[in-house]
């Protein structure tokens, strides 16, 4: 047995060092950081929390916190309901159903730097795809990108294109759903709409809530698209400047890595505690099958 | 319609459809793009050649044809010379030029031998204290101040010490202007504007704004390479000033830049709102002066390469930028000095050879003419044959212009880069129409002097 442990260890061993060299060093490393003033290219200065107590008063990054929980809050949401009405559609048993599965999954594999590019032509005032489809119903596109106003729901937009994981979760749950229960229900005189809240809805609902926490914790580390889409600046007038921007900004632009450190604990603390509420106020009400 | 015929369609019928639809419209956005070869980086890196007495490392961060031309030109160098091999290592920046993979090996302490720089990021960098100080090999090579553009020589130094050599000079800018449009709008194609009244009263001929926005402009004058350039540009040509060399304060809100700033956004008014501007489809090839809808333009020589290689008939003139009396009193006041430089990491481990390399391609006639025939971008060395083949050029010969017309430098400061950040958000804001352009400013002044100060505590300078 103790032998068995060793050679386990052993066979292990890269995935261990890897693990603990390039993930558990830098993160206890940025803990570290947090609280000095560090350059990157000169030794760090112990400074306690002033790094976390100037946060409160710098007012780029309430504004970056704030685009970011906009995003976040609409993004997410639309998310999980654009991924689940194609998991319905592809789940009513309709023929060339890998093709569509395949058309729906296939921006999740575009890298995101193309998917940006994509989007600025697909989002341009005039040329776009999009105000030209608005043009021929009458309606006046606005500037998306290049208005500050529309900026960031140009990306909440954009973001429901990637939906495809999602939609084959999803898929995967409605798939567990028990054909006979959902003719029970018929059968008791239940609608389609009926069936869809009351049995659908429970057996689909942890993969709901995975989508709901993996979403917040990805929307929080929202980056390349707006990196990609503006040119690291959050333009225009800051309005795309979101958290995780402002922290590459203050580390590889302004050398303050040990601001940007405190930015990244920050987030973590906010990303941990909507997870945990997550938990609290969503799980309770998540259905597990059997219970 | 006859009853007879009628086709029912069933629901799962109308679903297929749906889906269909659904998954047609979902590939529409796959063919926006046409297909193109996948980024290249084939040609950007290069060993030393074999057998030199010593071997230098130098961080190029060009791609494309830029990129091949810095290998070539280590090649010219290790040709003309038989101790010094060039280790060319392809590190291409980010965003807005930072060089994430030279700090990271300076931080490190395994830098190149020889990288980049911008020139306005020498005072910080060098009070970080990872430049090498030059002053010393520069006097001992016998170059001087005459020896460089007077606002190249300006940017190669912070505090009286010389620690880059400028190779690149990157006039902002040349101003150009469409001569078929002129000529359809009832303009003198021969005659541009002198003063930026003058823009203002041609622009009224030629600018045309419909219901989706303006569809034909006199110019964009935002559309500088960003916001915050926009601000220097027109600032300098408006004759303001952006830092009180005495105090070595930042003064965005001098008057005549907040006049600049606002001139910008009350043009954008009169176009019904900087985003309303739908002249030029997106495009990540051609800058948008060469779709034939905007009148002017302030363009550098790269942007009006890629024109005439799309439209060779493109026909324009060229001369140096408005000015706005009474803070500026002649054309191409406002022009300011852009560019690279290049500079030895203080850790580096070949400083010498690394020097040689540098003062070749930056500060000999025939290290710049081989620079200019490789990488392909002007001098700031006066004594290059380069600047007469620019002179003769005529694609070139604006930049030539502009280069000797130019006085300015963006400001040199230890907190430039934020400096400018701050102009791309603020100005934005006021050319948005959110803020004014005065309030703007003051914003942006009071949030780079409070970082300015952090940062000499930082260093304790």
């Amino acid at each position: 047995m103790r032998r068995n442990v060793f050679w386990g260890l052993v066979f292990t061993s890269p995935a261990i060092v890897g693990l603990l060299w390039f993930t558990a060093y830098p993160v206890l490393a940025s803990l570290y950081y947090s609280f000095t003033s560090y350059t990157m290219v000169n030794p760090p200065e112990w400074i306690g929390l002033a790094n976390y107590a100037d946060l409160l008063t710098d007012q780029v990054w309430w504004s970056s916190l704030w685009n970011t929980l906009y995003i976040v809050f609409w993004s997410v949401p639309l998310g999980i309901v654009v991924a689940l009405g194609l998991a319905l559609l592809l789940n009513l048993g309709v023929g060339g159903r890998p093709v569509y599965r395949t058309v729906f999954y296939l921006p999740t594999i575009v890298p995101a730097v193309a998917s940006g590019v994509l989007w600025m032509y697909i989002f341009d005032p005039q040329y776009g795809l999009l105000n030209d489809a608005l043009a021929r119903i009458g309606v006046t596109g606005p500037g998306w990108l290049s208005d500050p106003g529309w900026a960031k729901p140009a990306l909440i937009v954009m973001s429901a294109w990637g939906v495809g994981n999602l939609m084959v979760i999803m898929l995967a749950g409605l798939q567990d759903v028990p054909a006979t229960l959902q003719e029970q229900a018929a059968s008791d005189g239940a609608g389609p709409l009926s069936r869809f809240r009351h049995v659908t809805l429970p057996y689909v609902s942890p993969h709901m809530l995975f989508a709901l926490v993996t979403g917040l914790i990805g929307g929080f580390q929202f980056f390349t698209p707006v990196f990609v889409m503006t040119g690291g600046t959050g333009n225009p007038a800051g309005s795309t400047l979101v958290s995780g921007l402002y922290l590459y900004q203050n580390a590889f632009q302004y050398f303050k890595v040990g601001y940007a450190s405190a930015i990244a604990w920050v987030l973590f603390a906010i990303v941990a505690a909507l997870t945990v509420a997550t938990f609290r106020l969503v799980g309770r009400r998540v259905y597990y099958g059997g219970q | 319609m006859n009853g007879g015929a009628r086709r029912v369609v069933s629901r799962r019928a109308a679903l297929r459809g749906l889906a269909g639809a659904a998954g047609l419209a979902a590939l529409s956005g796959c063919r926006v793009v046409e297909g193109g070869p996948p980024p290249n980086t084939q040609g950007l890196s290069k060993k030393p050649a074999p057998g030199r007495r010593v071997n230098i490392t130098f961080y190029s961060l060009f791609g494309g044809v830029d990129g091949q031309g810095w290998v070539e030109l280590a090649r010219r160098f290790e040709s003309v010379q038989d101790e010094i091999g060039v280790e060319v290592v392809y590190a291409p920046p980010t965003g807005q030029g930072e060089q994430q993979k030279l700090l990271v090996s300076i931080a490190a302490g395994d830098p190149p031998d020889l990288a980049m720089v911008i020139p306005f990021q020498v005072p910080q960098w060098a009070e970080l204290g990872i430049m090498t100080d030059l002053t010393d090999l520069v006097r001992g090579a016998g170059l001087a101040e005459r020896d460089f553009l007077p606002a190249v020589w300006q940017g190669m130094r912070w505090k009286e010490r010389v620690w880059q050599l400028q190779w690149d000079v990157d006039p902002n800018f040349p101003f150009y202007w469409n001569k078929a449009l002129f000529e359809e709008c009832g303009l003198d194609p021969e005659r541009p504007p002198r003063t930026v009244t003058e823009i203002d009263e041609f622009s009224r001929h030629i600018t045309q704004v419909g219901r989706s926005g303006a569809s034909r402009v006199g110019l964009v004058p935002w559309q500088v390479a960003g916001f915050a350039n926009a601000a220097f540009t027109w600032g300098f040509a408006f004759g303001g000033s952006f830092v009180d060399p005495p105090t070595g304060q930042v003064t965005p809100d001098d008057e005549r830049v907040v006049a600049a700033v606002d001139w910008m956004a009350g043009y954008a008014r009169s176009l019904g709102g900087a985003d309303r501007l739908n002249v030029a489809p997106p495009t990540l090839q051609m800058n948008p002066f060469g779709y034939g809808h905007m009148g002017m333009a302030p363009l550098g020589p790269r942007s009006v390469k890629q024109i005439l290689e799309a439209r060779p008939d493109f026909d324009y003139g060229a001369t140096l930028l408005p000015y706005e009396p009474p803070g500026a009193s002649e054309p191409g006041a406002g022009t300011w000095i852009g560019g690279w430089g290049a500079f030895i990491p203080s850790e580096a481990r070949h400083p010498e050879a690394a020097w040689e390399f540098l003062r070749w391609f930056a500060a000999t006639p025939e290290g710049t003419l081989a620079e200019f025939e490789t990488v392909n971008y002007p001098p700031g060395y006066l004594g290059s044959p380069a600047l007469e083949r620019m002179k003769a050029d005529r694609m070139l010969k604006p930049s030539y212009d502009a280069m000797f017309a130019a006085t300015n430098i963006k400001p040199s400061l230890p907190a430039t880069n934020y400096f400018s950040q701050q102009l791309e958000i603020h100005v934005a804001r006021a050319i948005y129409g959110e803020v004014t352009a005065a309030e703007a400013l003051r914003v942006v002044k009071e949030n780079t002097r409070r970082e300015a100060e952090r940062f000499r505590n930082q260093l304790g300078l």
